[in-house]
């Protein structure tokens, strides 16, 4: 073989494998990037410090709160008596 | 409405109607085994006695415990579940039938300790020797649960504590009536738990400010309230309010009326719009 074919071929060697290597970077950043991407979902959807939708303040609304002391203590309902009353309310 | 029945649970008559009285008698008679300050065996008891400073208690009794500290936080402190201590120091450490009157003075005050009690689910926590007495609610929470076992329309009334279905009729203190649509009915005051002690006039209904039996000046309160709890305990604290009793309970929209020492008769707004019939159309 001549010197110029040998360097030739060399210089094809040698492309071949920056050609792999390229390759192999390409894949190795694509698999990363996948592993990544399904940790990170699997994370968000149940990992208990990761919410899955906006966080709500953990008291109860103010609208439920103020129902529940208005039941709570609420009046009941009386009437002018129609009859004689069967019962007698006395002290406790 | 049916026949009315007769027994007697928790030192009072029972009176109902509407429903089967056994069934009635069966809820009292539980409420009561697990409350009765003075029944040994009663959960209350044990727990007043345990050695512990908390203790896991039943759901009932965390209920009407919750009930109570509850009742508290409404009304301000005013109606206060450790006050067993100045009930006793008062003279009602026995069933009320065996109080009476007696020569010897009265103990000294026995101020609230509502702020060493706390119960998160199940779990009582509270220093060793803080005595509970949960009356304050118990006969009410009992009567709100056996109105729910009548089949029909009808009422139950523990002492006077009264709960209806459907509308009732009820006499008042000092004479009167009162048509009770919906909801309960309480009345609280001296002219039954009271005694003496060397000659100074005692009842049941103790003061958390000063720990002592309340000198209001009202004998009897009757308040209207969505529950005979709610009633009850907002009667107890419009007592022991004194001449504030009747601003405190409008301020709530309650209905009450309040019967003085006197003999006199106050019904506060609430009460009075309630009471007064229609117009009738021209």
């Amino acid at each position: 073989m001549s010197r110029k074919a040998a360097e030739a071929d060399n210089r094809s060697r040698v492309a071949a494998a920056r050609a792999r290597a390229r390759g192999a970077k390409v894949v190795l950043g694509a698999l990363t990037t996948l592993v990544f991407g399904v940790a990170f979902v699997g994370a968000k959807s149940h990992a208990p410090g990761h919410a899955r939708h906006r966080a709500r303040p953990l008291a109860a609304p103010s609208s439920f709160e103020l129902a529940v002391r208005q039941s709570a203590f609420a009046a009941g309902a009386i009437a002018p008596p129609v009859q004689p009353p069967p019962v007698v309310t006395s002290t406790s | 409405m049916s026949g009315v029945s007769r027994f007697r649970a928790m030192g009072c008559e029972v009176v109902l109607s509407g429903g089967d009285a056994a069934a009635v008698a069966e809820v009292f008679a539980r409420w009561e085994g697990v409350f009765s300050r003075f029944l040994p065996e009663s959960e209350l008891s044990r727990v007043n006695r345990s050695p512990a400073w908390a203790l896991k208690v039943s759901p009932l009794f965390a209920r009407a415990l919750r009930a109570a500290l509850d009742a508290a936080a409404e009304t301000d402190g005013l109606v206060d579940p450790t006050l067993a201590a100045a009930l006793e120091s008062a003279g009602y450490d026995r069933d009320f039938p065996l109080v009476g009157d007696r020569p010897q003075p009265a103990g000294p005050a026995a101020p609230s300790r509502l702020g060493e009690v706390r119960l998160d689910g199940l779990i009582l926590r509270r220093p060793p020797g803080l005595a509970l007495d949960l009356n304050g609610v118990v006969k009410s929470l009992a009567v709100d649960e056996a109105v729910l076992r009548l089949t029909g329309d009808g009422f139950v009334s523990a002492g006077g504590d009264l709960a209806v279905r459907g509308p009732v009729d009820v006499g008042l203190p000092g004479g009167g009536a009162v048509r009770v649509v919906k909801g309960g009915l309480a009345t609280s005051g001296v002219a039954t738990r009271s005694w003496r002690r060397d000659g100074v006039g005692q009842h049941h209904l103790v003061d958390p400010r000063t720990g002592r039996p309340s000198d209001s000046p009202w004998a009897q309160v009757t308040v209207s309230g969505a529950s005979c709890l709610v009633a009850d305990v907002a009667a107890k604290a419009a007592f022991l309010l004194g001449a504030d009793g009747p601003r405190w309970l409008d301020e709530r929209g309650l209905p009450g009326r309040f019967l003085a020492r006197d003999g006199a008769i106050v019904a506060n707004g609430a009460w009075r719009r309630g009471t007064v019939p229609e117009p009738a159309c021209t």
